[in-house]
């Protein structure tokens, strides 16, 4: 039983599912530091997702399709964070109605763009591909782990030590946490806090395109209607369940696509295909419920502020 | 010019201009202070020294006057210029950053670099130098989140100090520290004033002034009463400059109340505020039936989690509150609002009203539930608009109509309608905290009317207020908060009663 | 007409001009003239007898979804699951029309419509508990819910409660039996789809109404949504009045679905349900949670909905056009800042 659900195959998909959802978790988790409740990685994933195929069908490239995905993606993020950060409107209600926007669009786009409705597929569309080291190809459980995965997953993971480098060791990263913990920290010190909060905003986008360009171009090109399907919100699960931690934020999202991968191997002995789908809602419901007994520290009194 | 004078301000006006009630913060105030000393600027509650601090900090500009640094004229337009000048400020709440280290918070905003990253050897270094130089220990590797408020404290002075602060303000600095590091912190004052630095530091604990401070600015009303040196003054004229009246113009109408029932009792009351210190030590007291007990102090001292305490919003630690010889301590804050509690909340616009919402929806509040505006779950709108009607019109709301948004009314009438729903409300116990902040004179004379009506109803009032004037004008007793205990109380017909209160409210029993 | 009503319109349709203005653009990226696009909108949606039934037949789920987002939206808790009770109320009223028999029309309607009740609400409790006692964040459980009661409703008409009579197996052909002909609503205008549903919307448009404006527990709603700490203090159990309002709302939201099975399917049919709860959502936003701008929210989207399918016949131009125009107005509704930022500027602009 055991070799049915942990073999190679599991991993691999479980590295494949947990991918857009970890990319998306990583623009969560930046925004979240940075005193950001992005609850837009939904909407921004789809638009990436479109987008990544507009361009790796257009121009032939899969590459062009990544790079189309990232710009547009961080295009419509500003978007999301111009209502946020400078109309301060309320950023579930905004969330909302981006994330419909997105879902709204890019079904939309499908007519005139592709002519066809519903999705879009054509076999000659380029992917991004995977990665070979020959040099692993011999070592048993690495092999598996590390190699012959595609490039974006690749770039996942580089980007989790990049991003970590970023909040953790250069001043940006220093003063987006202190926006996220203390605002007046910066205000004291001369600092424009909207700056940092555009800033993570353009790089959570990049991320989501990443994660969106990851869906639809990554092994097989094809583009469906809602083809995050609420992946963005797992993510921002994985952001809440991790209050921040970058390094438990990568675990959360490998988590989810463990879950979702024995899931599928289950479905092989019997397990129905609408209970293996709803593994990762399921679980996210789960993850939340430890957030419900943490005990807010507050370190600093507010005060009582009267703004008419 | 004085030559030994390194800054000076001169004739310096603010003027808030709220619609209704503009405030003069500070008016034509001069300020001078030596190189080199330790100067304390001392008064009550909206005396106008934190603004004063505060344009000298850059946060706000002055609408007249000139600052004068070295000798020159300068302009401080942002807290940025303000350090460039020498001049940087350690306020009462801290603007450090929980998750960084001692180190990565000193070098905040002005980090070093190596290649594109922080280098953070060289920032352990610049916090081990500073540290060392002014003999303010810290280790630069603690989280600030797991450092004692004094610690925090250091480090904020050490933050001025390493961007080359001459002049340090000192926002009420003692208010989070024991005595012992009360004590550390005056030595340190000490050292920085030999070292060449001058300290300003404000403050309402006038035992602090006569140990550490070289001269003392008196403030009330926005106006300086008196520049004293330490040696040559006492405690008692500094608190009769910090709340002498030249004129008693505030009527004394307060009835004596001798004989009835205590509405109120409070014992042995303990409790933690959100830091996890003590807010309330040993606070025992009562109120009588017909009493307006006036809770005086300035702002800080436990007040505020006094009332929370009171209408059930906070827990306590040990204690009790008995009300009508029930134990309330443990109650939530619905059962003791159905008991029949009135409470003026200080926090007007997030707990006073609705702001979003309409001037009837804000005064039904309470009275919802209860006959005869409801019956069963539905509501009996026409006795609504009634009930709505005759407190309009009982308490003069100035409103275009009962409808109107409630933020459309003046701070005035707002309170009003706070007032007039609590007043409705309430059997036999009201607390009020700051009742007249922030209101026009027409409505204060309104609401202290109004509270000593409820009193000779047979009401027991608690007011607790920082404005001196209405403690005076209302209070049968007088009681004084400092430090969350109740360090003393008064009787409203001994003489010198000002000087007497301003010495409790500064520490002095 | 006071000012505050005036202002609040002015701002609908400043956000009605800023969605038609940038719809624009997509249309004539599609290569079709907008002006003649909105004039066939227009004309779908109200002009006609066909076409204003149509359009009448579209809006009566929406004003149950919106009345139920509503009802949530008002009280502070965004529950954004109202798709699932969909689901979930259109499943148990099927089932209450297959499988209950032997009872009179009204009284099979009426035990249906309260059974999806029941389910619809029960359906919410634990996102409604963890964020009424534990502030656990429900936009995100409350969607998690609607995909799982999805799946979950597929699983049990796939593997128990299918139609021994369908003989294809195509995945997308998950259907329940038809449900007995006393569980159905009448059809008032034949051909056309619109049945009694409509009556049953209205009344939950009334009982909004009452609850709203005449009862405690509606005014306590409407403090609690909008001034948590001002309600707390005044003695209301704000946890408990954001329970209430969760299930409340996912039993609103199942009626929706129970209508739409007991009078145009006629049985519990995979994917039977359009997004009727999400644009319930959009259509309470727009209609800014008032019981009486509501339902004209929802009227307002389910004509443009069916004139957009006319527009869609007649020119090149998509029905998703729609849900693109309404998310903006959406977007723009709620951004006070810009309107603030607009004040501000007209106030300095007037004080030079």
């Amino acid at each position: 039983m055991l070799e049915i659900l942990f073999n190679a195959h599991t991993v691999k998909t479980g590295i494949n599912l947990a991918t857009p959802i970890l990319l998306g978790a990583l623009g969560g988790v930046i925004c979240y530091k940075s005193g950001i409740f992005n609850i837009a990685l939904e909407g921004n994933m789809l638009i990436g997702s479109f987008a990544a195929i507009v361009g790796s069908y257009f121009f032939g490239n899969a590459w062009a399709g990544v790079l189309l995905a990232i710009g547009v993606t961080v295009i419509a993020s500003l978007i999301y964070g111009l209502f946020c950060i400078t109309f301060r409107a309320n950023v579930i209600i905004v969330g909302f109605g981006f994330n419909m926007f997105a879902l709204g669009i890019t079904g939309w786009l499908l007519l005139p763009v592709f002519g066809g409705k519903g999705s879009f597929f054509d076999p000659s569309t380029p992917t991004v591909g995977n990665l070979k080291f020959s040099f692993l190809e011999n070592i048993p459980v690495i092999n598996t782990l590390l190699n012959g995965h595609n490039i974006i997953v690749y770039i996942s993971w580089l980007l989790v030590i990049l991003l970590y480098i970023l909040l953790y060791r250069t001043a940006i990263g220093y003063r987006m946490r202190a926006l996220g913990e203390n605002p007046d920290s910066l205000r004291v010190s001369g600092l424009r806090g909207d700056f940092y909060a555009y800033l993570a905003i353009i790089i959570s986008g990049a991320c989501c395109g990443l994660g969106g360009a990851y869906l639809s171009i990554a092994h097989l090109a094809m583009f469906t209607e809602n083809m995050t399907a609420g992946i963005g919100f797992i993510s921002v699960t994985a952001v809440i369940f991790s209050k921040g931690f970058i390094l438990i934020t990568a675990l959360a999202g490998y988590l989810f696509g463990m879950a979702h991968s024995v899931g599928i191997q289950l479905q092989g002995i019997g397990l129905p295909t609408q209970f293996v789908e709803m593994i990762p809602y399921v679980l996210t419901v789960l993850m939340l419920i430890p957030t419900a007994f943490r005990i807010k520290r507050v370190y600093f009194k507010k005060a009582d502020v009267q703004v008419k | 010019m004085s030559s030994n004078f390194i800054l000076e301000m001169k004739g310096i006006v603010k003027v808030f201009p709220l619609a209704e009630n503009p405030v003069i913060a500070n008016d034509h105030v001069d300020f001078s202070i030596k190189k080199g000393e330790i100067h304390a600027l001392v008064g009550e509650n909206g005396a106008g020294k934190t603004t004063l601090m505060n344009i000298l900090y850059g946060m706000y500009t002055q609408d007249e006057g000139t600052i004068i640094l070295d000798g020159m004229n300068i302009n401080i337009e942002d807290p940025k210029k303000a350090i460039s000048y020498g001049i940087g400020m350690v306020h009462q709440h801290f603007v450090l950053i929980p998750s960084f280290t001692v180190a990565e918070n000193l070098i905040f905003g002005y980090e070093p670099h190596k290649g594109l990253f922080v280098d953070l050897n060289k920032a352990r270094q610049l916090a081990s130098e500073i540290s060392q130089k002014y003999g303010l220990e810290v280790d630069p590797d603690k989280k600030i989140q797991e450092c004692s408020l004094s610690t925090q404290q250091r480090v904020e002075i050490l933050k001025i100090l390493l961007r080359g602060a001459s002049i340090l303000i000192f926002d009420e600095p003692t208010a989070v520290l024991t005595p012992q590091e009360t004590k550390e912190l005056f030595k340190a004052f000490r050292e920085l004033a030999q070292d060449g630095k001058t300290i300003i530091f404000i403050t309402h604990k006038l035992r602090e002034v006569m140990a550490v401070a070289e001269r003392v600015t008196v403030m009330q009303k926005g106006q300086v009463r008196g520049v004293v040196n330490v040696k040559d003054t006492s405690v008692e004229e500094l608190a009769r400059l910090m709340v002498g009246r030249d004129v008693s113009f505030t009527q004394r109408r307060v009835k004596r109340v001798s004989d009835s029932d205590k509405i109120l009792e409070v014992d042995n009351l303990y409790c933690l505020d959100e830091r996890g210190l003590l807010a309330l030590k040993d606070v025992s007291f009562h109120v009588k039936a017909g009493e307006i007990l006036g809770v005086a102090g300035v702002g800080g001292n436990g007040q505020n989690e006094l009332v929370e305490c009171l209408t059930g919003l906070r827990e306590t630690i040990n204690g009790d509150i008995i009300y009508k010889g029930r134990k309330i301590i443990k109650f939530s804050a619905v059962k003791i609002r159905n008991l029949g509690v009135g409470h003026i909340p200080g926090q007007r616009y997030t707990r006073g009203i609705c702001k979003e919402s309409d001037v009837l929806k804000n005064l039904i509040m309470g009275a919802h539930k209860k006959h005869p505006l409801s019956k069963s779950i539905f509501l009996n709108l026409k006795q609504i608009d009634k009930y709505a009607e005759n407190l309009i019109k009982n308490y003069s709301i100035k409103t275009s109509s009962k409808d109107a948004p409630i933020m459309n009314l003046s701070g005035g009438n707002v309170q009003k309608c706070v007032v007039a729903r609590e007043f409705t409300l309430a059997r036999d116990l009201i607390i009020a905290e700051e009742p007249t902040r922030g209101v026009d004179i027409g409505a204060i004379e309104f609401i202290h009317t109004q509270l000593l009506k409820k009193s000779e109803e047979g009401n027991a009032i608690i007011m607790v207020s920082t404005d001196l004037d209405e403690i005076i004008a209302l209070s049968s007793r007088i009681i004084v908060m400092y430090d969350g205990c109740i360090i003393g109380e008064v009787s409203p017909d001994i003489t010198f009663l000002e000087e007497k209160v301003g010495l409790l409210m500064a520490g002095i029993a | 007409m006071s000012k505050e009503l005036l202002q609040s319109l002015l701002r609908l349709l400043i956000a009605l001009i800023v969605a038609l203005i940038v719809s624009s653009l997509f249309i004539i990226f599609m290569g079709e003239n907008p002006l003649i696009a909105y004039r066939q909108l227009f004309k779908g949606a109200f002009v006609g007898k066909a076409n204003i039934i149509r359009s009448l037949r579209w809006s009566t789920p929406y004003i149950i979804t919106g009345v139920a987002a509503a009802v949530a939206f008002r009280a502070g808790v965004f529950n954004i699951g109202i798709e699932g009770c969909v689901y979930i109320g259109g499943l148990s009223a099927a089932l209450v029309g297959v499988y209950v028999t032997g009872l009179p029309g009204p009284l099979h309607v009426a035990l249906a419509v309260v059974v999806a009740m029941i389910m619809g609400g029960f359906w919410l409790v634990l996102p409604a508990f963890l964020r009424a006692f534990y502030n656990v964040n429900e936009v995100i459980t409350t969607w998690m819910f609607s995909y799982i009661s999805v799946l979950l409703c597929q699983y049990l008409v796939t593997y128990h409660f299918y139609d021994p009579f369908e003989i294809s197996q195509a995945a997308q052909q998950v259907r329940t039996s038809y449900i007995a002909s006393s569980a159905r609503l009448s059809q008032l205008i034949p051909p056309f789809q619109l049945n009694t549903a409509i009556f049953i919307a209205l009344g939950i448009t009334i009982l909004f109404f009452l609850f709203s404006q005449r009862t405690t527990l509606g005014y306590e709603l409407e403090m609690t949504g909008l001034s948590p700490d001002f309600a707390k203090y005044g003695g209301i159990n704000i946890a408990k009045i954001r329970f209430y309002a969760i299930i409340i709302s996912g039993a609103i939201g199942a009626i929706a679905g129970a209508t739409e099975i007991m009078g145009v399917h006629f049985r519990y049919i995979h994917g039977f349900s359009t997004a009727i709860g999400v644009n319930g959502i959009l259509v309470a936003l727009m209609g800014r949670l008032n019981p009486i701008t509501v339902p004209l929210a929802a009227i307002f989207f389910g004509s443009l909905q069916n004139g957009a399918r006319v527009m869609e016949r007649t020119s090149n131009v998509s029905l998703d056009t729609i849900n693109i125009m309404v998310s903006i107005i959406v977007m723009s509704i709620t951004a006070e800042g810009l309107y603030e930022l607009i004040r501000v500027k007209r106030k300095a602009r007037k004080e030079e």
